[in-house]
């Protein structure tokens, strides 16, 4: 989960400067792409260009970039010839150290043909480095929203109207930092939702979404350790709910022993296939509160991780003592013999 | 000769008289220690459309066998056990796997004119 954390990527979609000759149109840069790899301490970008089929071109990039809004060009970050240029998308992956990079940047890369029919193009695109958001669930009463988002500056002095705002944004409707449980069972990850918009482009949200609780006793065995943390985790999913918000599911099946509930991501015998996370009956006591957290890495139009912690307590157990469980066994003794009942003879 | 007769007839009486209470003894704490194993023998199948804790009869009945067999087998030779299932709100017998109310009996010859026998009723209720 660390890299996936760790990896911020920021894909920008095709932005096409506006020709200012006839030779210029052949030649466009289609996309520039950002991703940033922390646990590597670099970033990538990637630009793509097209050029048509039979075209030959030779060409270089030139790529800059500007910290800080200081508009001072601090580095020339990549040079490279390109000779023959097909009509395939070229991925350029020049990498920048991160401790180069301030809190808010511009990449700019410019492509200058060797042919003097053509005209240098440039895409710019503006971004600010915030790895992981840490969200209150507290203040989700008001309906916090957590965005990202950046300014694509399309480097075209004919159409500036090709300046673009690039956002996405999660409002959280009904997060809680302390979720509690009327009875000792188990949890629906479904309860937490939260309301999407942005620039995607897709029908659907994508990204990467976790639920992890923290382990201290190391009761739940089954479920994958975050690295070497004492967190489980498990991989959720987003599904629409009838109100238009967006809540989880578990991405995977999920299985519990209806003896022990000792939950499991794999089936095991006897084991039972369920939408909810449940806790080991035999623990009741240690796990009566937990800390747990959510984890949300948003691939809409740009990507932006964010997560947050919260407590879930149990105040009742499931079942056990008929004066704190919701469930009980009551016995009564009973002489009675005419019943008809299955009998089993036993050979001792 | 009859001194001797009744002497031996009173040591035969409290010997059976001692063996009687032994094998009462066992078969009670084994009946009566059920308690302890039998209602937490419960499962949870809310995915399978129950919504409260079920009993398996399947599970009942081993629990309950293998509780016997190891708590009697050098008491007796052989004994009887007995399930009954129905549901424990409306008390109708149930003849369906997983159930919420069992009753289980447990019967034994003690000694040639002595039998044993008891029975529970485990109900799993809702507590409000």
């Amino acid at each position: 989960m660390k890299k996936i954390i760790s990896i911020l990527a920021l894909p920008i979609a095709c932005l096409l400067p506006s020709a200012t000759n006839t030779n210029a149109s052949v030649i466009t840069l289609t996309g520039l792409e950002i991703n940033v790899n922390q646990s590597e301490n670099n970033l990538r970008v990637l630009t793509r260009i097209s050029i048509p089929y039979d075209t030959k071109v030779d060409c270089y990039f030139m790529w800059h970039l500007i910290k800080d809004n200081t508009e001072e060009l601090i580095e020339q970050i990549h040079t490279m010839d390109f000779k023959q240029c097909t009509n395939e998308y070229i991925n350029v992956k020049p990498k920048l150290n991160l401790n180069k990079i301030g809190t808010n940047n511009t990449i700019k890369v410019t492509i200058y043909p060797k042919d003097t029919g053509y005209v240098p193009q440039s895409l710019e695109m503006s971004f600010n480095l915030k790895g992981v958001v840490k969200v209150n669930f507290k203040e989700s009463d008001n309906n916090v929203g957590v965005s990202s988002g950046f300014y694509i500056k399309n480097n075209s002095p004919l159409d500036p109207s090709k300046d673009k705002i690039i956002e996405d944004r999660v409002t959280f409707t009904n997060f809680e930092d302390l979720v509690v449980e009327e009875k000792y069972l188990n949890f629906d990850i479904s309860r937490f939702e939260f309301n999407y918009s942005g620039n995607n482009s897709k029908s659907y949200l994508d990204g990467e979404f976790y639920f992890g609780i923290y382990d201290k006793y190391n009761l739940l065995n089954d479920l994958p350790l975050y690295e070497e943390s004492l967190y489980r985790y498990i991989p959720l999913k987003i599904t629409s709910k009838d109100n238009g918000n967006n809540s989880f599911i578990f991405k995977n099946k999920i299985y519990y022993d209806p003896v022990t509930h000792n939950p499991s991501l794999l089936y095991k015998e006897n084991y039972v296939e369920t939408d909810k996370l449940y806790f080991p009956l035999s623990e009741v006591e240690k796990l009566k509160s937990n800390k747990c957290m959510l984890f949300m890495n948003i691939k809409g139009y740009t990507n932006f991780s964010m997560s947050g912690d919260f407590d879930l307590q149990f105040i009742k157990n499931y079942f056990g003592d008929c004066s704190n469980s919701e469930y009980c066994v009551e016995n009564n003794y009973d002489e009675g013999d005419n019943i008809r009942e299955k009998v089993i003879d036993i050979k001792l | 000769m009859i001194a001797i007769i009744f002497c031996v007839s009173i040591l035969l009486f409290s010997s059976m008289s001692l063996v009687s209470t032994t094998k009462y003894s066992a078969i009670d704490n084994t009946f009566v220690s059920l308690n302890y194993s039998l209602p937490n023998e419960w499962v949870e199948l809310e995915p399978e459309g129950y919504s409260q804790p079920m009993y398996d009869r399947t599970k009942v009945e081993s629990t309950t066998i293998s509780h016997v067999k190891s708590n009697l087998k050098s008491h007796f030779e052989n004994v009887q056990v007995g399930f009954y299932y129905f549901d424990s709100e409306t008390l109708k017998e149930l003849d369906t796997r997983y159930i919420t109310g069992v009753r289980v009996s447990l019967k034994a010859s003690i000694t040639p004119f002595r039998k044993y026998s008891r029975a529970m009723s485990y109900s799993i209720v809702k507590k409000d």
